[in-house]
């Protein structure tokens, strides 16, 4: 018997899949073809993705950097050019069983 | 492991110990409340809604801890070239989150008027008298970044106060730090249609957060609304994604860049990847797709198998 919704599960929330027997329903990508399909979704789309669209974006392009800059210049000491080691977490060499807490959407 | 669980900012608190003294998981839910005191958009006594109240005119000196959510707003818009963007509450106001979400939820407010800009290149900041000055009709929605960066601030604090190992959980916003409880620090990213989480991330420092359309919704007289709003179209994204999972450095980094990159999508998994950033995206169908950097935090190869790389 399948448990109960949980209460605090909003009502618009994607419906769990019942459980994949035999073959993959006509919605599934076979994990080749979706590997395929990512690298072309991004190779299609990195040269106008993410860094094109902020520098032509009109409201956080390069004016508006320029303008924080100058007015917000005794902000602070980093700048968007941060080291790669300042933002990377530090994985563990040993793995734990059982998680401690989970990130989620709230 | 000692642990507290309350709720503050419009989410659930989260708070484990490893060592020390007993008595700083107490000390740990003062802090995190005093916080929200001084963030909360909702309360008209915090800095931040005095701040906004006082944009346009003179500088206003705030709390170190107040000066320094301003100072990671400006960095990480920075870093993610405005996706990112603090000076939003405009838009979030206009799209309706005029209330807490306890209270949207429950039908209670629906007005969604609001005159407010973005402006976050021209805020200024004085670190010598540490003063704050937003641009007249600009104000500063702290959003998750204070949830991010509430959790570093008292991990931190925790550790400086004799704890040897620490994690706060702010309603998905993960920080942790020092000794881990068993092996690593294992912080679970969750899947919102399968029971299983998507992955599970194995830390020895580090923090993850997760940004997602599913939850903190409401309905308007324009139709349903959400509250990852894109800067470039002022509205809620429409992004054909569930979730967007960072792993970085400190909760307010992972905060900043889940959200940037759920408003760019696929694209935005390979720029990350070359910031040092790990993100997961679950899109609407449920797929799971990573950067190459996020197998560095996950053991299990069963979890592994169920990730969709995607590189360059």
């Amino acid at each position: 018997m399948s448990p109960p919704p949980r209460a605090s599960q909003p009502s618009d929330l994607p419906r769990r899949r019942p459980p994949t027997v035999g073959r993959p329903g006509p919605r599934r990508r076979h994990p080749a073809a979706r590997a395929r399909w990512a690298a072309a979704v991004v190779s299609g789309v990195a040269f106008s993705g993410l860094v094109a669209v902020m520098a032509t974006n009109p409201v956080a392009g390069a004016a508006a950097i320029t303008a924080s800059h100058t007015s917000s210049s005794n902000a602070t000491s980093t700048n968007s050019t941060q080291s790669t080691s300042s933002v990377s977490a530090t994985p563990s060499s040993s793995s734990s069983s059982s998680a401690v807490t989970s990130s989620h959407a709230s | 492991m000692p642990a507290d669980a309350f709720p503050v900012m419009g989410s659930d608190a989260r708070v484990y110990l490893v060592g020390g003294p007993p008595q700083l998981l107490a000390r740990a839910r003062t802090r995190i409340e005093e916080l929200e005191r001084l963030w909360s958009r909702f309360l008209p006594a915090s800095e931040v809604s005095q701040l906004n109240g006082s944009a346009g005119g003179n500088p206003r000196r705030v709390s170190p801890e107040t000066f320094e959510l301003i100072q990671r707003g400006i960095q990480a818009w920075r870093m993610t070239r405005g996706l990112f963007d603090p000076t939003i509450l405009g838009d979030v106001l206009r799209a309706g989150y005029t209330a807490t979400f306890d209270k949207l939820r429950t039908g209670a407010c629906r007005s969604g008027d609001s005159s407010l800009t973005r402006g976050m290149g021209d805020i200024e900041l004085d670190t010598h008298s540490r003063t704050v000055r937003l641009p007249r009709g600009v104000g500063f929605d702290p959003g998750g970044i204070g949830k991010g960066l509430a959790a570093d601030l008292v991990v931190e604090e925790l550790l400086a106060a004799g704890a040897e190992g620490a994690c706060v959980n702010l309603g998905g916003d993960v920080r942790a730090a020092g000794t881990p409880p068993e092996e690593s620090w294992a912080v679970a990213i969750e899947h919102p249609s399968r029971p299983a989480p998507a992955a599970v991330a194995q830390l020895r420092d580090g923090a993850v957060a997760t940004s997602s359309r599913l939850h903190r919704r409401w309905e308007t007289s324009r139709g349903s609304a959400h509250h990852l709003i894109d800067p470039r179209r002022g509205a809620p994204s429409d992004t054909k994604l569930w979730t967007a999972t960072a792993i970085a450095a400190k909760g307010w980094q992972a905060e900043a860049f889940a959200k940037a990159a759920f408003l760019a999508g696929s694209s935005g998994l390979t720029v990350l990847e070359q910031l040092g950033v790990a993100v997961l995206l679950i899109d609407d169908d449920g797929d799971v797709l990573t950067n190459r950097l996020v197998s560095q935090f996950i053991d299990r190869p069963a979890e592994r198998s169920a990730l969709t790389e995607v590189t360059a």
